[in-house]
């Protein structure tokens, strides 16, 4: 174990930033969790999509990372939309399991397709802001992190005032809580899931622009980031927003501070630990007042 | 009712045996028995010499296993090419391709149809040391000789194995020259290595290579400042390089794949460590993305290099690959390059077909000259199958290419600083 | 009926036990897989499929089986004849200890599935940790030679005949929970907890034991699929892929049914042979572009899974033929 401050500054610096965009990540799954209880197991392979999207733009079409936002969210909000209505739609009144069983087969499909079609290399994007960073004291910020979490924020902010203020927002947040009575009220239930799955994948979208300036796109990168959500969003409560950006710190600064002090990979444990132990004590979620 | 319909699976699953019981295909009628010249005389339809290659072809690292299997390919177009294999009567050799998808039961399930299903003499190739360990256990049970081209794990010829051989250098070698060159800094540029950290991926490569790379520190009397390990999978490596340096190392052994690689080098400058040399095991930074990635970034990195095309005697076959695949060779093509080279020589000598008779030839390889295109001065394998003259460069990168600096017999260019 | 039901399952009995005397050895090879893969998802389908708990992280079992007999026999030289009971006992306290933790606090359904995986990737990293068994380089089954007291085999029939005996076992023993009261209890339970609950069924216990039963199974074939394999990985036996892989036959051949993982494997696994060595050059990872469009496909068109689905039909088809005898019935 190792206990240098100059490491400690490290991995919080490290572990707030990364924290920021494991949060982003999670406040999509969180969304189409708390609406239509449907756990996607397919959510890191969307992202991965949102990849490998961003990727060809700048690397092909040479676009500056950050405008690919204008054409990434709204192209993976179609793709969830579409996903949506050809394969989950179907099945929302299935029990959990198949829906879990089909989601996984989903993301079977999409990152062995990714594969075959774009072979399994990493792919780096080489941008101007690949390099730059700043120093706060011996710690390092790298830049293109720094703009991505202020980004998620960003993100997250906006997405919040949309379910407190629209109305579209509000039919979301009334679905979610209890759907018969949505529908009472008049709201259209289906399309509200609908535009709750293509929000929650739209996130994704954004979340790529931000990090293919220091991330690279493989068909294995939904793999690991699918966990972290999953755990992440398990830890904020699921269908609380909130609850997703606390948990996106916490696991963020695990992993880090983990990586700062324990020796080997054992961080990964101790965020898998954490994760058990919520799901057994607290699994409505840390943040939420209990409700089972 | 029910009864047809049993009936009918029962038909379906019968037919779905018939399929896998296809007949094995021969390697060249017939076998055994024949002398090498009454199959000159026969039919002048195509007669083969069926030998397996055996790489990663999907999955993860399936972009090293095609370029492996590009080596090989070149190699055995060169002896088709030729004329075949002289003494079985300018027999052509065909490859029969398996895909171990980078898994060690997909592998043992590909050694197992090269064999049994294809008929091959011998396979070639292997690349994750996770595969080519049980895969060699196979082939060594099923009495196929198998040349390892790429695979380093120590154990792979550790283990009494009569039909394994291996061109590439251990785990071992590589630790121990990555020591040796820092060890060889003092003399270099005067700088005296006293105290290094290892940092490294943390699967079965990353753990093998650090085994042999303590050991040497010890040997040499170097002190271990600290190992960090980290998941190959790592989305940011600063915190993992902040430990290394608050151990104030005059040097840092690393062992990766691509993407950590590139941001080791990237987040060591960051890092305020650009001034302390990073020693690659012939990871991640031999690729061309990794230099093209990083731009300035990469300047002064260094590596361990399995094969390098300034060396005199591989500038012609590094033309004749690159006319073929617009790469230069890599250290993993070069050494499957060359495993075609061995296996024409045993081929020759052996004059068989016949598994055993090929083993021992190829137990009796001692090839020179133009036949080897590593940095060794004969290629031949000691009674554990290992070809112990292997030899590695230490490269730096130097405006984009890794030129090799060490050994003072094999360096091209000098020592430049660590970092820009 | 009785005969009816078995006849068919006992002809292919029949049929698999002649194979090692007809077929070649990378047939056998073959069908050593299918065996292992049905006998793997048949002991999963014990929880997932009658006691309906799903669980996604099935290969810690297989790897704490697979681990320990190969432990034993690497450093002690105990044959995993023996081990393999080590195995399945070691395997049996952690399905306890997991089993009386997540059900006790009342863990169901998606979360019970989600603590699985991350159970199966937390021991995936801690096996990587720890050199002393191994670290990341797994371990080694050193071959010694032709050993069946060793549990190690010149060919590939010794192999073959030991995993159809333990296939069969694991079918006989579902088909005991299915007729039986045990199985029942379980079934009530998968349905419908709080009504088994309320008709006097522990489910506590029954979802445990449940586990443990299917822990032990799995364990058992751990240690088959180390000493066929000869190397186990932490990636290769614990690990979300294998953990998936297991289940994937149980599912599309028909969770909740004797049959179920058998037919599953013995479909989805010769498609994928012939997939990787026909396709490997050209399309490579195509194989499993199929197993997920199965598993897909599956969920939304015969979520039942195959002999599910034969089921439904046959019930239909007998009802269509036997209306008048309903009303003799009810009368």
């Amino acid at each position: 174990m190792v206990f240098s401050p100059d490491v400690i500054l490290q991995g919080l610096i490290s572990g707030i930033l990364i924290g920021g965009i494991f949060a982003l990540l999670s406040v999509g799954l969180t969304l189409i969790w708390g609406v239509m209880r449907i756990i996607n197991f397919a959510h890191g392979e969307f992202f991965m999509v949102a990849m490998y999207i961003v990727y060809f733009l700048v690397e092909k079409g040479g676009w500056d990372p950050y405008l690919t936002l204008i054409v990434s969210v709204p192209l993976i909000f179609l793709f969830g939309v579409l996903v949506y209505r050809s394969t989950i739609q179907p099945i929302l009144a299935d029990p959990a399991m198949n829906q879990i069983m089909l989601t996984l087969g989903l993301s079977i499909v999409l990152s062995a397709g990714a594969q075959v079609l774009f072979s399994a290399d990493p792919l780096f994007v080489v941008t101007k802001y690949n390099r730059l960073v700043f120093n706060i004291g011996p710690a390092v910020v790298r830049i293109p992190q720094l703009i991505a979490f202020v980004g998620s924020g960003l993100t997250a902010v906006l997405l919040y005032l949309f379910l407190q203020k629209t109305d579209a927002g509000r039919a979301i947040r009334a679905a979610s809580q209890d759907r018969t009575a949505a529908t009472l009220m008049g709201i259209d239930v289906e399309r509200t899931f609908l535009l709750a799955f293509g929000l929650g994948s739209a996130c994704l979208g954004v979340a790529a622009s931000l990090m293919i300036s220091f991330y690279y796109v493989s068909p294995t990168v939904g793999a690991f980031f699918g966990q972290i959500t999953f755990i992440i969003v398990v830890l904020g409560g699921m269908g609380n927003f909130i609850g997703a950006l606390v948990g996106g710190q916490i696991i963020g600064l695990t992993e880090a501070l983990g990586a700062a002090i324990l020796p080997g990979s054992l961080s990964r444990v101790l965020t898998f630990t954490i994760f058990i132990l919520v799901l057994l004590f607290k699994p409505q979620g840390l943040l939420s007042r209990t409700r089972k | 009712m029910k009864r047809v319909f049993w009936n009918v699976l029962l038909l379906i699953s019968l037919s779905l045996s018939l399929v896998g019981c296809g007949q094995p295909t021969p390697a060249v009628q017939p076998e055994e028995t024949s002398p090498p010249v009454a199959e000159a005389t026969e039919e002048p339809t195509v007669n083969t010499i069926r030998l397996g290659g055996f790489f990663p072809l999907t999955g993860g690292t399936a972009k090293v296993g095609i370029e492996n299997r590009q080596g090989l390919q070149m190699a055995i177009d060169e002896i088709n090419a030729a004329g075949g294999i002289k003494s079985l009567g300018g027999a052509k050799i065909e490859m029969v391709w398996a895909d171990s998808q980078g898994k060690p039961e997909v592998g043992i399930s590909e050694v197992e149809r090269l064999v049994q299903q294809e008929n091959v003499v011998a396979i070639l190739g292997g690349y994750e040391s996770s595969v080519s360990t049980p895969a060699t256990q196979a082939a060594e049970r099923l009495k196929t000789p198998f040349i390892v081209a790429a695979s380093i794990a120590d154990e792979i010829t550790e283990r009494g194995f009569k039909y394994t051989f291996r061109v590439a250098s251990k785990a071992d070698f590589y630790a121990r020259d990555q020591v040796l060159f820092l060890k060889s800094l003092k003399d270099l540029i005067g700088l005296d290595v006293k105290r290094v950290a290892l940092l490294h991926e943390d699967t079965d490569y990353g753990e093998s290579t650090a085994v042999g790379q303590k050991k040497y520190l010890e040997q040499e009397g170097m002190e271990l400042t600290i190992e960090v390990k980290y998941p190959s999978s790592a989305a940011d490596l600063t915190t993992e390089i902040a430990k290394v340096k608050a151990t104030n190392p005059d040097a840092v052994l690393v062992v990766t794949y691509l993407n950590d690689a590139i941001l080791l080098a990237q987040g060591r400058l960051a890092g305020g460590m650009k001034d302390t040399p990073f020693v690659d095991a012939a990871g991640g930074s031999l690729y061309a993305e990794f230099t093209q990635a990083l731009g300035d970034s990469a300047e002064g990195w260094l590596s361990i290099v399995e094969f390098s095309k300034y060396a005199p005697k591989t500038k012609a076959v590094n033309d004749k690959y690159f006319d073929a695949y617009s790469v230069d060779f890599s250290g993993n093509s070069a050494l499957n390059y060359q495993v075609g080279m061995v296996i024409w020589d045993a081929l020759e000598r052996a004059g068989s077909i016949d598994r055993d008779a090929v083993r021992d030839a190829i137990a009796q390889t001692r090839l020179t000259g133009d036949k080897v295109i590593l940095p060794m001065e004969e290629l031949f394998f000691d009674e554990t199958g290992q070809n112990p003259q292997s030899g590695l460069y230490i490269g730096q990168v130097q405006n984009g290419e890794l030129i090799p600096v060490w050994p003072p017999a094999g360096a091209v260019a000098s020592l430049q600083p660590f970092g820009k | 009926m009785k005969l009816h039901t078995y006849l068919f399952p006992l002809i292919v009995l029949f049929l698999l036990i002649l194979l090692p005397f007809v077929a070649g050895e990378y047939v056998l090879h073959l069908f050593i897989l299918v065996l292992l893969w049905a006998y793997l998802a048949t002991s999963w389908n014990i929880l997932g499929g009658y006691a309906g708990q799903h669980s996604l992280g099935h290969g810690v079992f297989l790897g704490i089986g697979a681990y320990t007999s190969t432990l034993l026999f690497i450093h002690l030289g105990i044959s995993p004849w023996l081990g393999m009971w080590i195995g399945g006992a070691l395997a049996s306290l952690a399905a306890l200890f997991i089993g009386y933790l997540c059900f006790r606090y009342g863990l169901k359904g998606p979360y019970f599935a989600l603590v699985t995986i991350a159970l199966a990737e937390a021991f995936v990293f801690l096996t990587s940790n720890m050199a002393s068994i191994g670290g990341a380089r797994g371990l080694e089954v050193t071959w010694i030679g032709h050993r069946p007291d060793m549990m190690q085999f010149d060919g590939k029939m010794g192999y073959y005949f030991i995993i159809l005996t333990i296939l069969v076992i694991g079918v006989l023993i579902t088909l005991w929970l299915h007729n039986r009261r045990p199985g029942y209890q379980w079934v009530a339970v998968r349905e419908n907890e709080d009504a088994a609950e309320a008709l006097g069924v522990d489910t506590l216990r029954t979802k445990i034991e449940a586990t443990v039963l299917s822990a032990f199974m799995t364990a058992i074939g751990g240690t088959f699929y180390a000493q066929y394999f000869t190397y186990i990985g932490p990636r290769t036996v614990f690990g979300e892929i294998v953990s998936v892989q297991i289940l994937i036959f149980a599912i599309v051949g028909g969770l909740g049914t004797v049959w179920g993982p058998t037919v599953g494997a013995l479909l989805l696994i010769p498609v994928a042979e012939l997939a990787r060595a026909n396709l490997s050059g050209s399309v490579g990872g195509a194989h499993l572009v199929i197993y997920g469009m199965v598993m897909v496909l599956v969920m939304l068109f015969m979520p039942k899974g195959i002999v599910g689905l034969a089921k439904d039909v046959l019930s239909k088809l007998n009802r269509r033929f036997t209306k008048k005898n309903i009303y003799k019935e009810a009368l």
